[in-house]
């Protein structure tokens, strides 16, 4: 098998005495599409946090695209050039885009920031960006403000996509979306996937999406990982009581939800 | 999870109907405000050259005449045109808090970027800083420094700078504190921009309403604080005309029956810094129905 | 009489200084003891029709129509009969922390309605609220009852709102998305504890949420909003087998599925619209696969269909469509 896109090794992260993230090991094949799921507190955002580089493992190790980035990097140099091979997308469209940018102007800046390009090629690629995402002309010169959630997220896929990473970690990026955008969102991601030979990290507590998308999965609780696998096998036959409870927690035709018995609270 | 919903109005139409009924959204009240406040800034910059008489032409044979043909605002205690004194005036007026609120402003915002980007450490030794300067009341300083190099405008707006560079710093702070924890500012951390580029072409710019909104309302401020400094002989120096220094050569008029030259220097001060500050909480409020 | 009976109900706000719609002719009915889910998408105005029930419109919006709870007017009613519709309603809302006073204890927010609207004394309120507490799965009441709400996770808090929804004794909940902001175990389990509490006192529930099958899953009845106005309302079991609106369908067949392989998801361009940015003829139309021309002639009215009410003029023709393009996942 050719060398994984990244590599986490025995990552932990502790806050003061809570310990968020609990030595968890995992590895995503180049042009795979690996799922994190969990709930809140599981760890999973902040597992994909270390991997960009906004938060500084405890101990572990992380390996992308055959380079160490177990510590965020600490020169411009560096982190432009890790930002060239994995970026991210956030979950909330609202506060992920600078609101004083229009969107070509915002996409321009990070062209700029990553290549040396004249003007005319960078609008170009400012085009091509916006035909990948289907952001029309007048979205391109719109402020964040006048667009819709769906539309913001586009934006913000696009501004991951421009320095052409191998890896693009999507954190939670369509739970903030009405139900009928998401399909659009979801149904671009995969397209996407299908023309730049991308390499996904999704991290999600949807597991109707994470089907969708992803070839495996790994299910974090509290910090761990508790069941990992091909994703539909997971989603079929999971294994661990907790994946067993989150897929049966999900709302769909001909569910009923289920009391736990009267004493399980926190 | 949170669904979040898209805003109300698809703000592209809106705000282009909104500009066109509301001219630059200042409102009455704002945009008597920058009237005003143009007629001052007019007065200070062509004072010497629009004043119908010299202002420092003593005559006492004029002295506290009241007002007659082109002198309408009649004579100081030394027989100086009143009028001429009071447009002549606006320049030290305007000079001194434009100082003050230049350099309080450029200091206190690139200390609070400092110390809302680098958090931690540095954040609490500028804190901590500020808060110990906040405990010198601007006037005190003025005095201090008074003592030390002479009296002067220069060393009154100084130590007033000094003085207000804290309140800068501490209400841009929480506010650049905010915008850091935004994700797009995590979006261009791992973008790979530079700290210098992510704060002054993102952050300032996205906190320069509030800082043109304080720093309006920081001039009135200063106006008024300079104007007591120059009153108490501190700051700028007689002959030169400036209101501070009318309002304190007016006291003996007024002990003899001749208000004119307290109250017309008394007026405009209370005049201009009333509109700056209108005009800066017109800005403030306008920034936060932008939300 | 049913205990809420909408008519025609409209609401208009004051959007950047221009009053525009976001209800529109909503007209809908509960029956004692029955639970109706409001299902849709932003813009759809689920939120404005409960907030207009529970007379708590934003400062400036106008309603129009009528409202009634138990035959208390709500729009436009006399203080009095708004006073009564509350009495006998509750409302969950959506973030729990923002409706509990952070500096009052639990006891202090349960018991505060017991003592001073109805004058019970502290021991007797507080005994009432340990019940509910209990019945709502927080057994140590006691302790519970001396805790403040940010000792409390979000799950529970919701819980011990359901507790204060049930101490007020109504005959109507209203529940304005009340899992949306939980985990999906934790929702999974508040839901079920707001059902079964519901079932066993025979109270009437307006649910409205985003997800058609949570809705499904609770609600005897689903109506379905888009840009406004009601566009569909049948019995939630058949909604999901039987869809009588295209947007219905859609809606549906958006949600990724949980069985088979991934395929393409069937999703239609454009995205929810509220109801002031409608044009003439139905709101749907422009997103609609089955429109013709006769749909943006016409507003379409809300008539009924087999056992259902539909807002579209080709509801019999594409029935069948509908069904086939639903039976997935």
């Amino acid at each position: 098998m050719a060398e994984p896109i990244l590599t986490v090794h025995e990552l932990r992260k502790e806050f003061g005495d809570v310990a968020a993230v609990r030595g968890v090991t995992f590895e995503l094949a180049a042009g795979g599409s690996l799922g994190l799921v969990g709930e809140s507190g599981s760890g999973k955002t902040t597992v994909a946090r270390m991997i960009v580089g906004l938060e500084p493992p405890t101990s572990g190790r992380i390996t992308c695209c055959g380079r160490d980035r177990s510590q965020p990097g600490r020169s411009t140099r560096e982190r432009r050039r890790r930002g060239r091979e994995a970026q991210i997308v956030f979950q909330d469209p609202y506060t992920s885009l600078d609101p004083r940018q229009t969107v070509a102007q915002g996409l321009d800046e990070i062209l700029r920031v990553h290549f040396d390009l004249p003007m005319a090629e960078r609008r170009q690629r400012v085009h091509e960006l916006a035909d990948l995402v289907a952001l029309d002309d007048r979205q391109l010169r719109a402020f964040p403000r006048m667009l819709s959630g769906g539309q913001r997220q586009r934006v913000a896929i696009a501004r991951a996509l421009a320095p052409r990473p191998k890896l693009l970690i999507l954190d939670e990026a369509v739970a903030a979306l009405d139900v009928s955008i998401q399909a659009q969102i979801l149904n671009l991601l995969s397209e996407v996937r299908r023309q730049t030979q991308l390499s996904y990290l999704l991290i999600t507590h949807d597991l109707a999406v994470v089907r969708q998308l992803t070839d495996r999965s790994l299910v974090m609780q509290r910090g761990e990982i508790v069941e990992q696998g091909p994703t539909l096998q997971l989603l079929d036959q999971p294994q661990h009581p907790y994946t067993k409870l989150l897929r049966s927690s999900i709302p769909r035709p001909g569910w009923k939800p289920a009391r736990r018995g009267r004493n399980g609270v926190k | 999870m949170a669904v979040a919903s898209p805003p109300v109005a698809p703000a592209g139409v809106a705000s282009l109907s909104r500009l066109r009924r509301r001219g630059l959204g200042l409102g009455l009240v704002g945009t008597v405000c920058a009237i005003v406040i143009a007629v001052a800034v007019v007065a200070a910059v062509l004072g010497p050259v629009i004043a119908p008489h010299p202002p420092n032409a003593i005559d006492l044979a004029q002295a506290y005449i009241g007002p007659t043909t082109g002198h309408p605002l009649g004579f100081d205690g030394q027989g100086r045109d009143l009028l001429s004194r009071l447009i002549v005036g606006a320049r030290t007026a305007m000079l001194g808090p434009l100082v003050v609120v230049a350099l309080s402003t450029v200091i206190g915002v690139a200390l609070a970027l400092v110390a809302a980007w680098r958090g931690g450490w540095a954040d609490a030794v500028l804190s901590a800083a500020m808060d110990i300067l906040f405990a010198f009341p601007g006037i005190l300083l003025a005095v201090l420094a008074a003592a030390v190099f002479g009296p002067s405008l220069i060393a009154a707006a100084l130590s007033l700078a000094i003085a207000y560079t804290p309140y800068v710093m501490r209400v841009v702070r929480s506010a650049a504190l905010k915008q850091r924890a935004q994700p797009y500012v995590a979006a261009l951390e791992v973008q790979g921009l530079a700290v210098r580029a992510i704060c002054v072409r993102h952050l300032l710019r996205n906190l320069s309403e509030l800082v043109i909104a304080e720093a309006t309302i920081l001039f009135g401020w200063a106006m008024l604080d300079l104007a007591a400094i120059s009153f108490l002989g501190l700051g700028v120096q007689p002959p030169q005309a400036d209101w501070g220094v009318m309002v304190s050569e007016g006291e003996t008029g007024v002990l003899q029956g001749y208000p004119a030259e307290a109250l017309s220097a008394g007026i405009a001060i209370v005049v201009v810094v009333v509109a700056f500050n209108l005009l800066g909480e017109r800005l403030s409020d306008r920034r936060g129905a932008r939300g | 009489m049913a205990l809420v009976d909408i008519r025609d109900l409209g609401v208009r706000l004051r959007i950047e200084g221009v009053l525009r719609p976001v209800l529109r002719d909503v007209s809908l009915t509960i029956e004692r003891g029955e639970a109706l889910g409001l299902v849709g998408e932003s813009g759809a105005g689920k939120s404005m029709t409960a907030r207009a029930l529970a007379a708590l419109l934003p400062p400036g919006a106008t309603a129009s129509g009528s409202a009634t709870i138990d035959g208390n007017e709500v729009v436009g009613g006399t203080r009095q009969s708004i006073a009564a519709a509350r009495a006998r309603t509750a409302v969950i809302f959506q973030d729990p922390r923002a409706h509990i006073n952070p500096v009052h204890t639990i006891g202090d927010f349960l018991t505060e309605q017991l003592r001073i609207l109805r004058h019970v004394d502290r021991r007797t309120a507080s005994r009432g609220a340990i019940e509910q507490l209990d019945a709502v799965g927080i057994p140590d009441g006691e302790r519970r009852l001396a805790q403040y709400p940010h000792q409390l996770s979000g799950g529970l808090l919701q819980r011990v709102m359901i507790a204060a929804a049930l101490l007020a004794e109504p005959e109507l909940i209203l529940a304005d998305e009340p899992t949306t902001a939980l985990d999906v175990t934790t929702q999974s389990e508040v839901m079920a504890i707001l059902d079964e509490q519901r079932r066993e006192r025979g109270l009437a529930m307006l649910f409205i949420t985003h997800d058609l099958d949570l809705a499904a899953a609770v609600c005897d009845r689903t109506a379905v909003m888009y840009a406004g106005q009601i566009v569909e309302a049948q019995s939630s079991s058949r909604l999901h087998l039987e869809p009588l609106h295209p947007y219905t369908a859609a809606l549906a067949a958006a949600r990724p599925p949980l069985t088979g392989a991934p395929v393409p998801l069937p999703a239609i361009a454009g995205r929810p619209i509220a109801a002031w940015e409608t044009a003439s003829g139905c709101p749907f139309a422009d997103r609609c696969p089955y429109r013709l021309e006769r749909c943006t002639d016409r507003d379409p009215a809300l008539r009924q269909l087999a056992d259902g009410d539909v807002r579209c003029v080709r509801a019999e023709q594409i029935h069948s469509q509908l069904e086939a393009a639903s039976t997935h996942g």
